[in-house]
């Protein structure tokens, strides 16, 4: 074992630097071919943005970890864990008591209603102007995560391998600009697979080879001290790590603005093939891929902290975590691998991994907003797809270029990156997410309430920064300890919530609602017929089971969209003419990629396990010859 | 808004305002200042009652409808998921507290 004790908070030799920058740009390499493999089943924006719905639950979810875990969340919650123990784990382990509201609530209304955006929704359930104000919100929410990402990635570069943000930051923004704008969110969605697949086997990889260096499993949980194995910290010691704070900041509001309010994690639901794999996928998440990713990233910190307890002063990158415990999930990493500089390498992808996933994401969010809310509605109503599908992916580009040049900005902000992020979180979003989340499940809210709300609640949310002892009584309310000059970290949310909350309600008892007819299926309160709006006719919920090994038939009388299946399968899967069907490949590794969402045109009264639908829709499908099908009833 | 709608509403609203603030004061004065068991309560007190808002709100605006047995199931999930969370961080607290620590 080296004995090296490190003089700097982190560095390597001039050999391993090479060989850890060759390993990431390898992997740059694989994620580049892997993004333009995807490019070609993108033929319309459907397909650019939302991958034409055809994807199922298990890659959706699976895709979640990668997406879930930024760039800085490695270096955050291994400090965090180190610190403070497995309470680092909180903010991934708090989301199941939002629940409710998204699988009844926001999920299919927002997959029913056919809505491409946030914005969009704002003008279907209010007016233009609430979704032009909304649109204002939400891209400084998107841009501010966007920059924020790219910008805690360079630093992480500058800090590992020595190159400036100036240099980084252009390679970085070019590989995401390439395979996003070539291959939309197919390539987002699949790349986040194998990102999310090389996390999980960082993560993994890096728990056992700590647990090796401490002694094993049990040597750990023995040398860990109690306050450390404890699943929650006290509710109100720990100025900027309580429990009251997280669950209202985290639990509360920053689980409403993820599953409501990023677009990008929207796009990931609307891209499953129904709102069952979609619910599905939601569970998924919250149950296995936020866990795992809570102790993918918080992991090293507590197998640091033992190794510490242990070993004291004798382990080689004491007095560097000492001087500065933001390290500690690098030192801990180069100490437990032997400091093997190849495997060194590939955590240090792992890193990059975590950043492109999310800003992949954001990228391909904020480039479906241009086109859909700014585009599409004011400058070129009535252009092709192939147009469309040009503006997206030019917008796709300028988006990575703004996001770059807001890394810049960053740099001359003070404070430390977590008070920088949930500075700038807590004051964007509690206006609108909490207008959004009323809209939603409150039919009398008014479009005039929406608007007040957004514009009041963002100003007092502002209004906050200059007299913070606004915040005192909200805080004194809830229970969180008194800070002085309104120091607090997440009680901002709180304020902004319940401010916004109550101009809502109070200015929509002075003013009118919409008719019911207007907002149907916009609000939880009429999700029935957003069923029946969607299919465009009487839902079918009787229970049928797939049918696979289907072979096919090519009939060009068919109309385009139509199918026609025989007695049998129509019994087997209970579907009736009309009814809404989802045919794909039969290979399940296919994940739905040649697919096709077809309507009943007719049942055959043949008994053969034979479908028919015309060449439009095999081309459309990208469907192979001489392949068998799986067939499913949707609705 | 009915008047009925509007009485529930409201009540449910000074239910919900009077337990956010009484929770906190209540956990910190009946157990030890530092007991591992007042964040756990806390979180599944404050969170139990949001989630029951959500279960309410789903179960009478009929967005769950208890006729389609896809919603019977995904409301069975619904609970089963809290209980998981609230067992697992259960057993996490008896495991902390319950073996031996290096000291």
């Amino acid at each position: 074992m080296s004995t090296r004790i490190y003089n700097s908070p982190f560095e390597l030799s001039n050999e391993s630097l090479w060989v850890v920058g060759f390993v990431c740009l390898a992997y740059f390499a694989f994620i580049l071919s892997f993004g333009f493999l995807f490019g070609r089943f993108s033929k319309n924006t459907n397909d650019f943005f939302f991958s034409g719905q055809k994807f199922p639950f298990w890659v959706v979810g699976a895709s979640m970890i990668a997406t879930s875990i930024g760039s800085y969340s490695f270096l955050k919650y291994s400090q965090q864990g180190y610190l403070t123990g497995m309470s680092s784990a909180m903010s991934y382990t708090n989301d199941w008591f939002v629940t409710p509201f998204f699988l009844f609530g926001w999920l299919p209304i927002i997959y029913l209603s056919k809505v491409h955006s946030v914005p969009e929704y704002f003008e279907r359930r209010f007016n233009r102007t609430a979704r032009y104000i909304s649109l204002v919100i939400i891209l400084f929410y998107m841009f501010f995560y966007i920059g924020y990402n790219l910008f805690t990635i360079g630093l992480a570069i500058q800090a590992i391998l020595k190159v400036k943000l100036i240099i980084s930051l252009p390679i970085v923004s070019c590989i995401l600009a390439s395979y996003v704008t070539l291959g939309g969110q197919t390539a987002v969605i699949m790349t986040d697979l194998i990102q999310g697949l090389i996390l999980y086997f960082i993560g993994f990889l890096l728990i056992g080879a700590g647990l090796y260096y401490v002694g094993g499993l049990y040597e750990w949980w023995y040398w860990l001290p109690e306050s450390h194995r404890l699943p929650f910290v006290h509710l109100t010691e720990n100025k900027s790590f309580n429990t009251i704070g997280l669950f209202w900041g985290e639990a509360i509001a920053g689980s409403i603005a993820f599953a409501f309010l990023n677009q990008g994690f929207i796009m990931r639901f609307l891209s499953t093939r129904s709102v069952e794999e979609g619910r599905k996928a939601a569970v998924l998440n919250v149950i296995v891929s936020l866990p795992s990713a809570a102790i993918i990233v918080g992991a090293v910190g507590w197998i640091g902290k033992s190794i510490m307890m242990k070993m004291g002063t004798e382990f080689p990158g004491a007095l560097a975590i000492e001087q500065n415990t933001y390290n500690v999930f690098l030192i801990v990493a180069w100490e437990s691998l032997k400091q093997s500089s190849i495997l060194f390498g590939i955590v240090v992808a792992a890193l990059l991994a975590a950043l492109m996933s999310t800003i992949d994401t954001l990228i391909n969010a904020s480039a479906a907003i241009g086109v859909y809310d700014l585009y599409k509605p004011l400058i070129k109503q009535n252009a092709s797809e192939k147009h469309y599908l040009k503006v997206a992916k030019v917008l796709s580009l300028l988006v990575c270029f703004l996001g770059f040049c807001l890394a810049f900005v960053f740099i001359n902000m003070k404070g430390s990156l977590m008070a920088i992020h949930y500075k700038g979180i807590m004051i964007i979003i509690p206006a609108i997410v909490s207008t959004l989340f009323v809209g939603v499940f409150w039919k009398s809210m008014t479009s005039t309430a929406a608007i007040v709300a957004m514009l009041l609640g963002s100003s007092a949310s502002l209004l906050s920064l200059a007299y913070p002892s606004i915040l005192d009584p909200v805080a004194a309310f809830i229970g969180a300890d008194y800070e002085p000059n309104g120091a607090y970290i997440y009680v901002r949310a709180v304020f902004g919530i319940a401010f916004t909350v109550s101009l809502c309600f109070l200015v929509s008892l002075f003013t009118k609602p919409k008719d019911e007819q207007e907002i149907e299926g916009l609000t939880v309160w009429s999700i029935a017929k957003a069923y029946d709006s969607y299919k465009g006719a009487k839902a079918n919920f009787r229970k049928g089971k797939p049918q696979t090994n289907l072979n096919y038939l090519i009939n060009n009388k068919i109309k385009d969209g139509y199918v026609a299946i025989s007695k049998n399968i129509a019994e087997a899967m209970a579907a009736e003419v009309g009814d809404l069907i989802f045919i794909e490949d039969k290979r399940w590794w296919l994940a739905g990629l040649r697919s096709a969402h077809l309507k009943v045109e007719s049942i055959c009264p043949k008994t053969n396990s034979c479908i028919q639908f015309n060449h439009n829709e095999f081309i459309r499908g990208q469907f192979v010859a001489q392949r068998e099908l799986r067939a499913e009833k949707l609705l | 808004m009915k008047l009925k709608t509007q009485a529930l509403f409201l009540t449910l609203l000074l239910i919900n305002l009077f337990l956010i603030y009484v929770t906190p004061r209540l956990l910190l004065n009946y157990f030890e200042k530092d007991s591992a068991m007042i964040s756990f309560l806390y979180q599944y007190a404050m969170g139990g009652l949001f989630f029951l808002n959500g279960v309410v709100l789903v179960v009478k605006s009929k967005a769950c409808s208890f006729e389609s047995s896809n919603d019977r199931f995904w409301f069975r999930w619904m609970f089963i998921g809290f209980a998981v969370y609230f067992c697992l961080h259960l057993s996490w607290i008896y495991l902390a507290k319950n073996t031996a620590v290096r000291i």
